[in-house]
């Protein structure tokens, strides 16, 4: 194992083309964004698109069994920020937009566990592109293509999971983390389909035999990197 | 019942915080207001931190109930996972109250958290959803104890902070060479201890050392660690452990 100073490593988390946005005006008269809208009493346009709620709705959009799933970055954000990785402040996570824009989590964010608290805060984020005002958590920047994003934000070789990849587990990354000081990983932010624009990788790692939800995915990534890098 | 030597592992998550919203509060103005926005009887929620924080003051154990989100996250990454997906695993809920909640591992949980609430709700009701073929069952008077009595396999290994400290990867290793199947107990509450002391109902206690951790966290090391020592995804006889290109 090559020894060196944990202040160098810089472990990159991106999660790509996320369902994350609010509703688009073609919605804002739908019957469940209305109700919504009534009962939360906020605007239309300042709700996020929600398919567990906006499912019928959301049936006219283009490309609709991609959107609206807040609630994968959710969990995703939970299992990165919370892992202890990111406590001894070895993780970079960001969100890239299938609208592309690209979200900065900071490190110390330790994001609401409770899901409406976390979708709150998303609305104000799409709306004043920063969360706190003037302290902020999380900062937006728009017109952030994910190839932008990576060519540059990458630090160390690029990591992409998906399915067709080769067959990694725990200890491959494991032996990743031992090798390269900085790392990469890119999962995808969406629940079907493909890449709308596939990011260019250095590895292409499969974690399972069948689909995984991004959080799920990075299950064995987040517990091999710790095995590595465990102090 | 999974039959021994089946490479099963049980994960148990222990002393849920969850529940109805207990009699002494139900008349709470924020208990009421919260109930009345969903359109529910007060007696008939789930008790939720995030929104009855001011009237649980009144409860003791205030700082550790009401929380239903770690249930729910716990269960999305457990039915999720890879290791699920090859049936490799079990999952039981044991609650603060001693219930039990048995899950089909072909459950597809929803993911909009108000409606996995309203889905414990209907389900502490009426002990189980659907009616017909049900996927998850609820029964009270079920003691951790009995819990694992009746759905330990393998040794019983429960994960605290105060656990012996392990590196997972090894230390799991060493445990599936001994015994394919296992049983893993995670609290699964905010902080805090077992009510009962791990060691009456764990065969080791172990922990991850450091800071307190997420139940996510540790469930995570678990599933990825399990998941790797049983060989659930093996690498195809051609293909040589990856390297970046």
């Amino acid at each position: 194992m090559r020894p060196r100073p944990l202040a160098r490593t810089v472990l990159t988390f991106v999660l790509g083309e996320c369902a994350l946005e609010l509703v688009p005006p073609a919605l804002h008269v739908a019957p469940s964004v209305k109700r919504r809208s009534r009962e939360r009493r906020r605007a239309p346009e300042h709700l996020l698109l929600d398919q567990a709620l906006d499912h019928e709705a959301m049936a006219a959009l283009p490309d609709a069994k991609r959107r609206g799933r807040p609630d994968i970055v959710h969990l995703l954000t939970l299992l990165v920020q919370d892992s202890p990785l990111a406590q001894r402040g070895l993780t970079r996570l960001l969100w890239h937009t299938q609208e592309d824009a690209l979200v900065r989590v900071r490190p110390d964010l330790r994001p609401p566990r409770a899901q409406p608290t976390f979708y709150k805060l998303c609305e104000d984020l799409l709306r004043q592109d920063e969360v706190p005002m003037g302290r902020p958590l999380l900062t937006l920047e728009r017109g952030r293509t994910l190839a932008d994003v990576l060519a540059a934000e990458a630090r160390g070789p690029v990591v992409l999971l998906a399915e067709e990849g080769r067959r990694m587990r725990t200890g491959d990354f494991a032996t990743l983390a031992r090798e390269h000081a900085d790392l990469t990983f890119v999962v995808g932010g969406f629940a079907h389909g493909d890449w709308r624009a596939r990011p260019e990788a250095d590895v292409v790692a499969s974690v399972s035999a069948s689909p995984l939800t991004a959080a799920s995915a990075l299950v064995p990534v987040l517990a091999g990197l710790e095995d590595a890098l465990a102090p | 019942m999974v039959p021994l030597g089946a490479l099963v592992l049980t994960l148990v998550l222990a002393e849920a915080e969850l529940e109805l919203v207990p009699e002494s509060i139900k008349g709470h103005p924020q208990v009421q207001s919260a109930a009345r926005n969903r359109d529910r009887r007060a007696a008939r929620t789930l008790l939720d931190a995030s929104l009855h924080h001011e009237a649980m003051r009144q409860l003791p154990e205030s700082d550790r109930r009401g929380r239903p989100d770690l249930v729910h996250f716990s269960l999305l990454l457990a039915l999720d996972s890879a290791l699920n997906k090859a049936d490799k695993l079990r999952v039981v809920v044991h609650t603060r109250n001693d219930e039990r909640i048995a899950i089909h591992p072909d459950t597809r949980l929803m993911r909009h958290y108000p409606r996995f609430v309203g889905l414990m709700e209907t389900l502490l009701r009426e002990g189980a959803t659907p009616r017909h073929n049900p996927l998850l069952v609820f029964e009270p008077g079920w003691t951790l104890q009995r819990v694992l009595e009746h759905h330990a396999t393998g040794p019983i290994v429960c994960f605290t902070e105060k656990g012996s400290p392990i590196e997972p990867g090894t230390w799991m290793e060493a445990k599936v060479a001994q015994s394919p199947d296992l049983t893993v107990v995670l609290g699964c509450f905010p902080h805090g201890d077992f009510h009962h002391a791990p060691e009456t109902f764990a065969n080791e206690v172990v922990g991850l050392g450091g800071d307190a951790l997420s139940v996510w966290t540790v469930e995570m090391e678990v599933l990825a660690h399990y998941e790797r020592a049983v060989k659930v995804f093996p690498r195809p006889a051609m293909e040589s452990s990856a390297q970046p290109t």
